[in-house]
Protein backbone atom coordinates (compact mmCIF):
# COMPACT_ATOMS: atom_id res chain seq x y z
CA UNK A 1 0.00 0.00 0.00
CA UNK A 2 1.56 3.56 -1.16
CA UNK A 3 1.92 6.20 1.34
CA UNK A 4 -0.92 9.10 0.64
CA UNK A 5 1.50 11.93 0.79
CA UNK A 6 2.19 15.44 0.27
CA UNK A 7 1.82 15.12 -3.78
CA UNK A 8 -1.34 13.14 -3.53
CA UNK A 9 -3.43 16.23 -2.18
CA UNK A 10 -1.62 18.53 -4.10
CA UNK A 11 -1.27 17.41 -7.64
CA UNK A 12 -3.87 18.74 -10.00
CA UNK A 13 -6.82 17.43 -11.28
CA UNK A 14 -5.62 18.23 -14.97
CA UNK A 15 -1.97 16.38 -14.09
CA UNK A 16 -3.96 13.40 -12.91
CA UNK A 17 -6.07 13.52 -15.98
CA UNK A 18 -2.42 13.82 -18.13
CA UNK A 19 -0.77 10.54 -16.19
CA UNK A 20 -4.00 8.58 -16.29
CA UNK A 21 -4.29 8.99 -20.23
CA UNK A 22 -0.39 7.44 -19.92
CA UNK A 23 -1.58 4.60 -18.25
CA UNK A 24 0.35 6.11 -14.55
CA UNK A 25 -1.61 3.81 -11.84
CA UNK A 26 -1.14 6.18 -8.91
CA UNK A 27 -2.67 9.11 -11.18
CA UNK A 28 -5.60 6.52 -10.87
CA UNK A 29 -5.69 5.86 -7.17
CA UNK A 30 -5.55 9.31 -6.31
CA UNK A 31 -8.36 10.63 -8.64
CA UNK A 32 -10.58 7.79 -7.39
CA UNK A 33 -9.42 8.68 -3.68
CA UNK A 34 -9.99 12.24 -4.66
CA UNK A 35 -13.65 11.85 -6.30
CA UNK A 36 -15.06 8.96 -5.45
CA UNK A 37 -17.46 10.47 -2.18
CA UNK A 38 -18.27 13.25 -4.78
CA UNK A 39 -19.80 10.70 -7.24
CA UNK A 40 -21.05 8.56 -5.03
CA UNK A 41 -22.71 10.86 -3.05
CA UNK A 42 -24.20 12.40 -6.11
CA UNK A 43 -25.23 9.55 -7.72
CA UNK A 44 -27.45 8.69 -4.17
CA UNK A 45 -28.71 11.48 -4.32
CA UNK A 46 -30.31 11.21 -7.52
CA UNK A 47 -31.24 7.77 -6.87
CA UNK A 48 -31.98 6.75 -3.43
CA UNK A 49 -30.19 3.59 -3.83
CA UNK A 50 -26.73 2.65 -3.02
CA UNK A 51 -26.46 -0.54 -4.61
CA UNK A 52 -27.32 1.10 -7.98
CA UNK A 53 -25.48 4.49 -6.91
CA UNK A 54 -22.41 2.36 -6.67
CA UNK A 55 -22.77 0.85 -10.29
CA UNK A 56 -23.35 4.61 -11.75
CA UNK A 57 -20.26 6.62 -9.70
CA UNK A 58 -18.27 3.03 -10.61
CA UNK A 59 -19.57 3.69 -14.65
CA UNK A 60 -19.09 7.46 -14.31
CA UNK A 61 -15.19 7.09 -12.89
CA UNK A 62 -14.68 4.54 -16.10
CA UNK A 63 -15.39 6.81 -18.27
CA UNK A 64 -13.64 9.39 -17.04
CA UNK A 65 -10.54 7.33 -16.74
CA UNK A 66 -11.10 6.15 -20.43
CA UNK A 67 -11.79 9.78 -21.75
CA UNK A 68 -8.70 11.26 -19.55
CA UNK A 69 -6.67 12.43 -22.57
CA UNK A 70 -9.34 13.91 -24.79
CA UNK A 71 -10.59 16.45 -21.38
CA UNK A 72 -10.19 19.23 -22.65
CA UNK A 73 -9.90 22.24 -19.56
CA UNK A 74 -11.35 25.25 -21.88
CA UNK A 75 -14.60 24.08 -21.54
CA UNK A 76 -14.75 23.83 -17.69
CA UNK A 77 -12.95 21.48 -14.71
CA UNK A 78 -12.70 18.02 -13.79
CA UNK A 79 -15.08 18.69 -10.97
CA UNK A 80 -17.79 19.97 -12.92
CA UNK A 81 -17.02 17.57 -16.13
CA UNK A 82 -16.94 14.27 -13.72
CA UNK A 83 -19.66 15.60 -11.79
CA UNK A 84 -21.65 16.11 -14.89
CA UNK A 85 -21.27 12.50 -16.58
CA UNK A 86 -22.40 11.23 -12.91
CA UNK A 87 -25.47 13.15 -13.36
CA UNK A 88 -25.91 11.99 -16.39
CA UNK A 89 -26.26 8.40 -16.67
CA UNK A 90 -27.48 8.91 -12.88
CA UNK A 91 -30.66 10.29 -14.57
CA UNK A 92 -30.75 8.02 -17.28
CA UNK A 93 -31.09 4.85 -15.24
CA UNK A 94 -33.80 6.94 -12.90
CA UNK A 95 -35.59 7.43 -16.23
CA UNK A 96 -35.30 3.08 -17.24
CA UNK A 97 -35.76 2.04 -13.41
CA UNK A 98 -38.71 4.13 -12.41
CA UNK A 99 -41.52 6.58 -13.82
CA UNK A 100 -41.74 8.88 -10.42
CA UNK A 101 -38.93 8.81 -8.39
CA UNK A 102 -38.84 9.05 -4.29
CA UNK A 103 -39.02 12.16 -2.72
CA UNK A 104 -35.35 12.48 -1.35
CA UNK A 105 -35.57 12.72 2.47
CA UNK A 106 -31.89 13.32 3.56
CA UNK A 107 -30.72 15.37 5.89
CA UNK A 108 -28.37 17.29 3.10
CA UNK A 109 -31.35 17.72 1.32
CA UNK A 110 -33.21 19.11 4.16
CA UNK A 111 -30.22 21.30 4.92
CA UNK A 112 -29.60 22.58 1.78
CA UNK A 113 -33.72 23.72 1.02
CA UNK A 114 -34.79 25.01 4.39
CA UNK A 115 -31.40 26.81 6.22
CA UNK A 116 -28.67 29.01 5.05
CA UNK A 117 -26.19 27.33 6.25
CA UNK A 118 -23.79 25.41 4.16
CA UNK A 119 -23.90 21.22 4.52
CA UNK A 120 -21.27 20.38 6.30
CA UNK A 121 -20.58 17.17 3.45
CA UNK A 122 -20.72 19.71 0.81
CA UNK A 123 -17.43 19.40 -0.43
CA UNK A 124 -17.19 22.73 -2.46
CA UNK A 125 -13.82 23.49 -3.83
CA UNK A 126 -14.73 26.45 -6.96
CA UNK A 127 -15.04 30.29 -6.75
CA UNK A 128 -18.34 30.04 -8.22
CA UNK A 129 -19.98 27.14 -5.77
CA UNK A 130 -19.61 29.89 -2.97
CA UNK A 131 -21.86 32.26 -3.93
CA UNK A 132 -23.87 30.00 -5.55
CA UNK A 133 -24.97 28.31 -2.38
CA UNK A 134 -25.33 31.82 -0.84
CA UNK A 135 -27.55 32.99 -3.64
CA UNK A 136 -29.09 29.77 -3.49
CA UNK A 137 -29.94 30.36 0.85
CA UNK A 138 -31.58 34.16 -0.42
CA UNK A 139 -34.26 32.28 -2.50
CA UNK A 140 -38.16 32.13 -1.40
CA UNK A 141 -37.87 28.27 0.06
CA UNK A 142 -40.36 26.98 -2.97
CA UNK A 143 -37.80 28.63 -5.34
CA UNK A 144 -35.06 26.94 -3.48
CA UNK A 145 -36.41 23.64 -3.16
CA UNK A 146 -37.88 23.21 -7.12
CA UNK A 147 -34.19 24.33 -7.67
CA UNK A 148 -32.01 21.96 -5.71
CA UNK A 149 -35.10 19.07 -6.74
CA UNK A 150 -34.40 19.53 -10.60
CA UNK A 151 -30.61 20.12 -10.92
CA UNK A 152 -29.06 18.51 -7.89
CA UNK A 153 -31.47 15.33 -7.71
CA UNK A 154 -32.58 14.81 -11.40
CA UNK A 155 -36.15 15.69 -11.18
CA UNK A 156 -38.30 16.91 -14.26
CA UNK A 157 -40.76 19.92 -13.70
CA UNK A 158 -43.43 17.31 -13.79
CA UNK A 159 -41.81 14.99 -11.20
CA UNK A 160 -41.44 18.36 -9.04
CA UNK A 161 -45.01 19.45 -9.69
CA UNK A 162 -46.15 15.85 -8.09
CA UNK A 163 -43.89 15.49 -5.27
CA UNK A 164 -44.74 19.00 -4.06
CA UNK A 165 -48.65 19.10 -5.14
CA UNK A 166 -48.44 21.74 -7.65
CA UNK A 167 -49.72 22.83 -10.97
CA UNK A 168 -46.38 21.74 -13.67
CA UNK A 169 -46.89 25.37 -14.23
CA UNK A 170 -46.36 26.63 -11.20
CA UNK A 171 -43.28 24.10 -11.16
CA UNK A 172 -41.48 25.45 -14.18
CA UNK A 173 -42.14 28.96 -12.88
CA UNK A 174 -40.37 27.98 -9.53
CA UNK A 175 -37.73 26.29 -11.72
CA UNK A 176 -37.16 29.26 -13.93
CA UNK A 177 -37.15 31.89 -11.43
CA UNK A 178 -34.87 30.59 -9.12
CA UNK A 179 -32.65 29.58 -11.75
CA UNK A 180 -32.46 33.25 -13.15
CA UNK A 181 -31.43 34.26 -9.79
CA UNK A 182 -28.52 32.07 -9.35
CA UNK A 183 -27.86 32.84 -13.09
CA UNK A 184 -27.60 36.43 -11.74
CA UNK A 185 -24.98 35.60 -8.64
CA UNK A 186 -22.74 33.76 -11.15
CA UNK A 187 -22.19 36.53 -13.75
CA UNK A 188 -21.50 38.74 -10.86
CA UNK A 189 -19.40 36.89 -9.87
CA UNK A 190 -17.25 36.56 -13.31
CA UNK A 191 -17.82 40.19 -13.76
CA UNK A 192 -14.35 42.18 -12.82
CA UNK B 1 -34.71 43.79 -29.03
CA UNK B 2 -32.21 42.53 -31.71
CA UNK B 3 -30.76 39.00 -30.95
CA UNK B 4 -27.80 37.81 -33.30
CA UNK B 5 -29.86 34.72 -34.30
CA UNK B 6 -30.94 33.14 -37.37
CA UNK B 7 -34.60 32.22 -36.53
CA UNK B 8 -36.35 33.85 -33.27
CA UNK B 9 -39.59 31.40 -33.88
CA UNK B 10 -40.44 29.24 -30.82
CA UNK B 11 -37.31 30.94 -28.23
CA UNK B 12 -40.64 31.66 -26.51
CA UNK B 13 -41.96 28.36 -26.29
CA UNK B 14 -38.50 26.21 -25.21
CA UNK B 15 -37.59 28.65 -22.99
CA UNK B 16 -38.59 26.85 -19.77
CA UNK B 17 -37.56 23.35 -21.50
CA UNK B 18 -34.32 24.92 -21.65
CA UNK B 19 -33.75 25.16 -17.68
CA UNK B 20 -34.40 21.17 -17.96
CA UNK B 21 -32.35 20.13 -21.22
CA UNK B 22 -29.30 22.45 -19.41
CA UNK B 23 -30.02 20.03 -15.88
CA UNK B 24 -30.18 17.05 -17.94
CA UNK B 25 -33.47 15.83 -16.99
CA UNK B 26 -35.15 16.85 -20.80
CA UNK B 27 -36.41 13.67 -22.57
CA UNK B 28 -38.12 12.76 -25.26
CA UNK B 29 -40.06 14.84 -28.21
CA UNK B 30 -39.32 17.78 -25.79
CA UNK B 31 -35.66 17.50 -25.92
CA UNK B 32 -35.73 16.61 -29.77
CA UNK B 33 -37.59 20.18 -30.21
CA UNK B 34 -34.89 21.94 -28.30
CA UNK B 35 -32.18 20.66 -30.46
CA UNK B 36 -34.20 21.81 -33.30
CA UNK B 37 -34.33 24.73 -32.66
CA UNK B 38 -31.05 25.64 -30.88
CA UNK B 39 -29.44 24.25 -34.19
CA UNK B 40 -30.67 27.84 -35.54
CA UNK B 41 -31.03 29.83 -32.79
CA UNK B 42 -27.68 31.24 -31.81
CA UNK B 43 -29.48 33.38 -28.78
CA UNK B 44 -30.95 30.29 -27.17
CA UNK B 45 -27.74 28.20 -27.43
CA UNK B 46 -26.19 31.28 -25.49
CA UNK B 47 -28.93 31.10 -23.31
CA UNK B 48 -28.21 27.55 -22.52
CA UNK B 49 -24.45 27.65 -22.41
CA UNK B 50 -25.18 29.91 -19.19
CA UNK B 51 -28.21 27.82 -17.77
CA UNK B 52 -25.89 24.68 -17.77
CA UNK B 53 -22.82 26.60 -16.43
CA UNK B 54 -25.32 27.59 -13.16
CA UNK B 55 -26.34 24.20 -13.25
CA UNK B 56 -23.21 22.34 -13.59
CA UNK B 57 -22.18 24.47 -10.26
CA UNK B 58 -24.89 23.56 -8.36
CA UNK B 59 -23.44 20.27 -9.03
CA UNK B 60 -20.85 20.96 -6.16
CA UNK B 61 -23.42 21.82 -3.85
CA UNK B 62 -24.04 17.63 -3.93
CA UNK B 63 -23.67 15.94 -1.05
CA UNK B 64 -20.35 13.57 -0.84
CA UNK B 65 -21.35 10.26 0.87
CA UNK B 66 -18.77 7.39 1.62
CA UNK B 67 -19.39 4.56 -1.09
CA UNK B 68 -19.67 1.44 -0.02
CA UNK B 69 -16.53 -0.86 1.21
CA UNK B 70 -13.93 -2.29 -1.80
CA UNK B 71 -15.49 0.72 -4.18
CA UNK B 72 -12.09 1.51 -4.78
CA UNK B 73 -11.16 -1.94 -5.40
CA UNK B 74 -13.78 -3.15 -7.20
CA UNK B 75 -13.35 0.19 -9.74
CA UNK B 76 -9.77 -0.47 -10.17
CA UNK B 77 -10.00 -3.98 -10.96
CA UNK B 78 -12.62 -3.31 -13.39
CA UNK B 79 -10.48 -0.42 -14.82
CA UNK B 80 -7.65 -2.27 -15.08
CA UNK B 81 -10.03 -4.99 -17.33
CA UNK B 82 -12.37 -6.94 -15.42
CA UNK B 83 -12.37 -8.45 -12.43
CA UNK B 84 -11.86 -12.66 -13.04
CA UNK B 85 -14.17 -14.05 -12.34
CA UNK B 86 -16.57 -11.29 -14.18
CA UNK B 87 -14.74 -11.53 -17.28
CA UNK B 88 -16.67 -14.03 -19.59
CA UNK B 89 -19.75 -12.45 -18.72
CA UNK B 90 -19.09 -8.84 -19.40
CA UNK B 91 -18.74 -7.01 -22.78
CA UNK B 92 -15.60 -7.86 -24.17
CA UNK B 93 -16.28 -4.90 -26.73
CA UNK B 94 -15.81 -1.97 -24.11
CA UNK B 95 -12.77 -3.71 -22.53
CA UNK B 96 -11.16 -3.63 -26.10
CA UNK B 97 -11.88 -0.16 -26.45
CA UNK B 98 -10.83 0.84 -23.09
CA UNK B 99 -7.43 -1.03 -23.83
CA UNK B 100 -7.36 0.35 -26.98
CA UNK B 101 -7.74 4.09 -26.04
CA UNK B 102 -4.58 3.13 -23.29
CA UNK B 103 -2.64 1.74 -26.00
CA UNK B 104 -3.74 4.55 -28.29
CA UNK B 105 -2.46 7.44 -25.66
CA UNK B 106 0.95 5.12 -24.99
CA UNK B 107 1.70 4.86 -28.79
CA UNK B 108 1.38 8.84 -29.08
CA UNK B 109 3.25 9.78 -25.81
CA UNK B 110 6.07 7.23 -25.31
CA UNK B 111 9.00 5.33 -26.96
CA UNK B 112 10.80 2.32 -25.48
CA UNK B 113 9.55 -0.82 -24.58
CA UNK B 114 6.92 -1.70 -22.67
CA UNK B 115 8.15 -2.59 -19.53
CA UNK B 116 9.71 0.07 -19.27
CA UNK B 117 6.97 2.46 -20.16
CA UNK B 118 4.99 0.37 -17.31
CA UNK B 119 7.63 0.77 -14.87
CA UNK B 120 7.53 4.61 -14.58
CA UNK B 121 5.87 7.25 -16.63
CA UNK B 122 8.60 10.00 -15.27
CA UNK B 123 11.17 7.65 -17.31
CA UNK B 124 9.23 7.99 -20.53
CA UNK B 125 10.25 9.90 -23.62
CA UNK B 126 7.95 12.34 -25.07
CA UNK B 127 7.45 12.59 -28.77
CA UNK B 128 4.91 14.51 -31.13
CA UNK B 129 1.98 14.44 -29.37
CA UNK B 130 -1.48 12.50 -30.53
CA UNK B 131 -3.40 14.93 -32.67
CA UNK B 132 -7.00 15.73 -30.85
CA UNK B 133 -9.95 17.63 -31.86
CA UNK B 134 -13.92 17.72 -31.66
CA UNK B 135 -17.04 15.85 -33.52
CA UNK B 136 -19.12 19.00 -34.11
CA UNK B 137 -21.97 19.71 -35.88
CA UNK B 138 -24.09 23.15 -35.81
CA UNK B 139 -21.96 24.21 -32.92
CA UNK B 140 -23.16 20.94 -30.97
CA UNK B 141 -19.99 19.00 -29.61
CA UNK B 142 -20.55 14.92 -30.25
CA UNK B 143 -17.82 13.40 -29.62
CA UNK B 144 -13.80 13.66 -29.81
CA UNK B 145 -11.18 11.99 -32.05
CA UNK B 146 -7.84 10.58 -31.11
CA UNK B 147 -5.04 9.98 -33.66
CA UNK B 148 -1.81 9.49 -32.65
CA UNK B 149 1.31 10.67 -34.55
CA UNK B 150 3.13 7.53 -34.88
CA UNK B 151 2.94 5.61 -38.65
CA UNK B 152 1.17 3.57 -38.89
CA UNK B 153 -1.02 5.32 -36.90
CA UNK B 154 -3.60 4.37 -34.59
CA UNK B 155 -7.47 6.15 -34.33
CA UNK B 156 -9.77 6.07 -31.34
CA UNK B 157 -13.23 7.89 -31.42
CA UNK B 158 -16.24 8.71 -29.18
CA UNK B 159 -19.63 9.93 -30.58
CA UNK B 160 -22.66 10.68 -28.62
CA UNK B 161 -26.28 11.64 -30.43
CA UNK B 162 -28.91 12.04 -28.20
CA UNK B 163 -31.10 8.81 -28.28
CA UNK B 164 -29.58 7.36 -31.61
CA UNK B 165 -29.12 3.91 -32.41
CA UNK B 166 -27.64 2.31 -35.64
CA UNK B 167 -24.60 1.92 -37.58
CA UNK B 168 -21.95 5.21 -38.36
CA UNK B 169 -19.26 5.13 -40.14
CA UNK B 170 -15.67 6.68 -39.65
CA UNK B 171 -14.25 8.95 -42.78
CA UNK B 172 -11.08 10.89 -43.32
CA UNK B 173 -9.82 13.38 -45.58
CA UNK B 174 -6.24 13.23 -46.14
CA UNK B 175 -4.57 16.53 -46.62
CA UNK B 176 -3.88 15.13 -49.98
CA UNK B 177 -7.59 15.46 -50.73
CA UNK B 178 -8.08 11.71 -50.75
CA UNK B 179 -10.87 10.63 -48.93
CA UNK B 180 -10.98 7.05 -47.29
CA UNK B 181 -14.13 5.28 -45.23
CA UNK B 182 -11.97 3.56 -42.59
CA UNK B 183 -14.84 1.35 -41.32
CA UNK B 184 -18.04 1.19 -38.75
CA UNK B 185 -19.00 1.23 -35.60
CA UNK B 186 -22.54 1.02 -33.70
CA UNK B 187 -23.89 3.49 -31.19
CA UNK B 188 -26.43 2.06 -28.99
CA UNK B 189 -28.91 4.62 -26.37
CA UNK B 190 -26.74 7.18 -28.44
CA UNK B 191 -22.97 6.34 -27.48
CA UNK B 192 -20.57 4.66 -29.06
CA UNK B 193 -16.84 4.41 -29.69
CA UNK B 194 -14.41 2.93 -32.26
CA UNK B 195 -10.70 2.40 -33.04
CA UNK B 196 -8.48 0.94 -35.37
CA UNK B 197 -5.03 0.80 -36.88
CA UNK B 198 -4.54 3.14 -40.04
CA UNK B 199 -2.00 2.90 -42.91
CA UNK B 200 -1.35 6.67 -43.41
CA UNK B 201 0.82 8.65 -41.03
CA UNK B 202 -1.72 10.68 -38.46
CA UNK B 203 0.00 13.73 -39.70
CA UNK B 204 -1.68 13.51 -43.26
CA UNK B 205 -5.58 13.71 -41.59
CA UNK B 206 -7.14 17.33 -41.98
CA UNK B 207 -10.26 16.06 -41.19
CA UNK B 208 -12.80 12.81 -39.41
CA UNK B 209 -16.05 12.93 -40.47
CA UNK B 210 -18.91 10.32 -38.74
CA UNK B 211 -21.58 9.79 -41.50
CA UNK B 212 -24.70 7.58 -41.04
CA UNK B 213 -25.26 4.57 -43.63
CA UNK B 214 -26.87 6.92 -46.43
CA UNK B 215 -23.25 8.52 -46.36
CA UNK B 216 -24.90 11.58 -44.81
CA UNK B 217 -22.10 13.68 -42.60
CA UNK B 218 -23.38 13.63 -39.08
CA UNK B 219 -20.58 15.52 -37.54
CA UNK B 220 -16.94 16.76 -38.72
CA UNK B 221 -13.45 17.29 -37.05
CA UNK B 222 -10.65 19.03 -38.29
CA UNK B 223 -7.21 17.81 -37.39
CA UNK B 224 -4.34 20.40 -37.07
CA UNK B 225 -0.95 19.33 -36.40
Amino acid sequence: MKHRGHFDDQVSDEALLSGIAVGDERAVLIFVRRYQRRLFGLAQGILGDPGLAEDISQEAFIRILRHAAVFDARRGSVTSWALTITRNLAIDALRVRRAIPVAPSDWVFANLVSSDVAPDDAVITSDVAKPLLTALAQLPVDQRRAVVLASLYGRTAAEIAIEESIPIGTAKSRIRLGMAKLRLAVVVQDTP
Amino acid sequence: MNFDHENTDGCEEISSDLIEFATGTLTGRSRTRVLEHLATCAHCRSELESLAAVADALLELAPAAEPPLGFEQRLVERYRGEAPQQRAHRRVRLVSLAAAALILVTLGFVVGNAATARDSASRTTAVAPPLTAQFTSQGRVLGNVFVSSSDPAWIYMTFEENNWSGTAWCRVTLKSGVVKDLGNFSLTNGYGAWDAQINVPGNQIATAQVTNASGQVLATAALTA
